[in-house]
């Protein structure tokens, strides 16, 4: 019988942890709550999107790219160290471009052109989701509000987005064959700038993030970010597909749920075999009951859940439910 | 822990009958299977089994046989095991049912049902089979997606149908089922008749395996079980979690054993139902607890450290090819009888009998010359 867990959650901040362990803890937020576990991109990557969803995909994530610059122009504005600076200003000509690049934006309208959009109608953001600009717009405010240190931590999520890309370059030409090769361009771009700008992002905060607040604002930063990604992708799975937006998750046939007497936990039980579920998942799949939608299940969960983070509430039980709706234990 | 606590079964096969319209040459039921026949356990007999099995810790019960379907109680059984507290499953060749008795059993509380198909190919599998019963199978799994009951599609793979994984997982899509389970041929009992038959080559085996795992990665929403014959393997895998640890089974006649394998142990006597409560039988019984713990072994497992994730490897498989159940299952590569499964590798690769001479199943099979002794396995879970 093996075990299904919800994400553990790292606490920081009560003590400085030595550098390996903070590190660590940062790429724990990634692994734990990074997007590319999301429904929409595990989807994307199994080639189960229509050509719709990819299309709303790549149109409301240039939204996001439009964005970067200007977040970007407002962290160059934050720091009074030339150097700081002299590094951070080649994200912004990255994405707007320059005489030797095309830049990220065109690149992406490029990629919008190759899944069949049209170009003009993408860059005046004709099929953007209330939503999707939501979750987009409060990067800025974000960087508004926030020292330098916190939004160089905050581009920490680069250090797990070559993964990203790369299944996308790897897994798009096999199930979207309908998309144009040329269209690809800005993954591979993406590829060659993200690590070293990742890289130096993460030397910046080793060394800045002397104390335990500033470890623990580090970690959190990157949580918002991992989240800001997150509910995008829920934005645009539910504006793009109503089936998955009025979802309501239940037990499959095959599944039951069971409460052990002996060992005083919950089972799953399933033909052959039983996993023993520890309290959080025995809360999320109790919510499963085929009346409520899974965002409003994630609500009830973080409301029983109040003294956990409900970011990673919500995003530890959509992977969850994902992967027990791969497994047919959830229909 | 108390080791009240420490033995736990989760899981219970009842074999209700041996009675079985099928022949199949690997059939894991023991030869003299007819003499069952007039000695089965009554309805309330598994009734009281059920409860005390669900004191114990069962959640599940797999209603197994022969064919369970030969049971005209089959209905008030699983209602039985059902008002017990215990998740229902049912282990079946699907060739006795109608669709009204089916349908009777899901009523009962049946959750799942597992099909065993003998190859993808009707009439391969109507040949392994010993008997056409191919489409009454297809029909059999069209009632279940009717009655909205999941399908588990059953293969025991060998020789005669190892190069047909593509067809067998082609097949299970159609079946619409939700798991597919490739077993390999485990050889004792009619197995072990037909050892020469059904052993692979590793050549096949390595193709079956390479296909299993294509089909798993094309096909997410199948769970797809490929479990090879561990004497291709170089150590052993832990027997159901350990001898007595997680596993009940019961024969039609009430006896109770920690596997289907185990009566290959000559000098242990494995208590009935009938006379004692399954309770005690799982706590207290000698055959229950010969093997539990680690203190009975010898060397190489005694001072090895993964003695506390395979318990030693299969008891049984020690005991056919080495002769005492207490030694280190040979398909260990630290076994000082490894070479027995070696060899036994070997002989595979060697010509072997043709097909028109399979063993079947039958009450009076024709004597044939025995056999060398050879690996047996028991079902993982
Ligand atoms: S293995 Fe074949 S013969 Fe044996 S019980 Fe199952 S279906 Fe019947
Ligand atoms: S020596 Fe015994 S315990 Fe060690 S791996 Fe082999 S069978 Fe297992």
């Amino acid at each position: 019988m093996t075990e299904q867990t919800v994400a553990p959650e790292k606490t920081l901040g009560a003590t400085l942890l030595p550098m390996e362990e903070f590190v660590a803890a940062i790429y724990d937020v990634g692994k734990n709550f990074y997007h590319d576990k999301h429904p929409l991109h595990r989807r994307m990557y199994q080639g189960k999107l229509s050509k719709e969803e990819i299309q709303g995909w790549v149109a409301n994530r240039f939204y996001y790219q439009t964005q970067i610059p200007i977040k970007d122009g407002l962290i160059l504005s934050k720091s009074n160290d030339k150097e700081v600076r002299r590094e951070w200003i080649h994200r912004i000509t990255d994405h707007d471009g320059d005489k030797d690049n095309r830049g990220g934006i065109e690149m992406w309208l490029d990629l919008a052109e190759a899944v069949g959009l049209d170009r003009q109608e993408t860059a005046d953001l004709k099929l953007l989701l209330p939503d999707a600009k939501t979750a987009v717009d409060s990067y800025a405010e974000f960087v508004m509000d926030h020292p330098l240190f916190e939004c160089v931590a905050v581009s920490l999520t680069e250090l797990f987005a070559s993964r990203i890309h790369k299944s996308r370059i790897d897994s798009w030409p096999e199930h979207y064959p309908w998309v144009d090769k040329q269209g690809y361009t800005y993954f591979r771009d993406r590829l060659t700038r993200s690590p070293p700008d990742a890289a130096w992002g993460l030397e910046f905060v080793k060394e800045a993030a002397t104390t335990p607040d500033l470890q623990r604002r580090a970690r959190e930063a990157v949580l918002y970010k991992c989240n800001l990604l997150w509910d995008l992708a829920t934005a645009i799975e539910e504006g793009f597909s109503p089936e998955r937006k009025a979802w309501k998750p239940k037990l499959s046939k095959k599944a039951r749920l069971r409460f052990d007497e002996i060992e005083q936990v919950d089972f799953v039980l399933l033909p052959e075999k039983g996993l023993k579920l520890t309290e959080n998942s025995a809360e999320i799949v109790k919510r499963c009951d085929g009346e409520h939608t899974r965002s409003e299940i994630i609500a009830g969960l973080q409301e029983a859940l109040s003294q956990e983070d409900p970011r990673e509430v919500k995003i530890s039980a959509m992977i969850f439910i994902d992967e027990f709706e791969q497994k047919g234990i959830l229909e | 822990m108390t080791p009240e606590r420490k033995y736990r079964p989760y899981n219970l096969v009842a074999e209700l009958t041996y009675k079985c319209p099928l022949q199949c040459p690997y059939c894991s039921n023991p030869m003299n299977y007819g003499e069952t026949f007039r000695d089965e356990l009554s309805t309330e007999d598994w009734g009281r089994v059920f409860r005390e099995a669900a004191q114990l810790g069962v959640m599940q019960v797999g209603l197994s046989g022969g064919e369970p379907g030969a049971r005209k109680d089959l209905p008030e059984i699983t209602k039985a095991a059902t008002d017990a507290g215990l998740y229902c499953h049912l282990v079946t060749a699907g060739t006795v049912f109608t669709k009204e008795k089916l349908a009777k059993v899901k009523e009962a509380g049946l959750v799942s049902a597992q099909i065993s198909v003998q190859d993808s190919d009707p009439a391969n599998s109507d040949l392994i089979a010993g008997v056409p019963s191919f489409d009454k199978k297809m029909e059999f799994a069209q009632w279940c997606r009717e009655l909205e009951l999941p399908i588990t599609l059953n293969v025991v793979l060998h020789r005669l149908n190892l190069d047909h994984i593509d067809d067998i997982v082609a097949l299970a899509k159609r079946m619409q089922c939700h798991r597919l389970e490739m077993a390999n041929t485990q050889y004792y009992a009619w197995a072990l008749e037909n050892r020469d038959l059904l052993m692979p080559t590793r050549e096949q085996l390595d193709g079956a395996r390479e296909a299993a795992k294509k089909a798993r990665e094309d096909n997410p929403g199948m769970e797809i079980l490929f479990i090879i014959p561990d004497y291709y393997a170089d150590l052993p895998k832990p027997c159901m979690g350990g001898w007595g640890g997680q596993v009940i089974q019961i024969q039609p006649t009430g006896k109770v054993l920690p596997c289907a394998a185990a009566e290959v142990i000559p000098d242990i006597v494995y208590e009935s139902v009938r006379d004692k409560s399954l309770v005690e039988i799982w706590h207290h019984s000698e055959a229950f607890n010969r093997f539990r713990g680690t203190d009975w072994m010898p060397e190489p497992c005694r001072s090895c450290d993964r003695k506390e994730i395979d318990f030693g490897g299969c008891r049984c498989q020690a005991m056919m090819l080495t002769g005492d159940p207490r030694n280190a299952d040979p398909t260990c590569q630290y076994s000082p009888h490894h070479d027995i499964v070696v060899e036994a590798r070997k002989a595979a690769e060697r010509p072997v009998r043709p097909p028109s001479e399979i063993v079947y199943r039958t009450l009076s099979p024709r004597a044939i010359p025995q056999a060398e002794p050879i690996p047996v396995k028991v079902a993982a879970t």
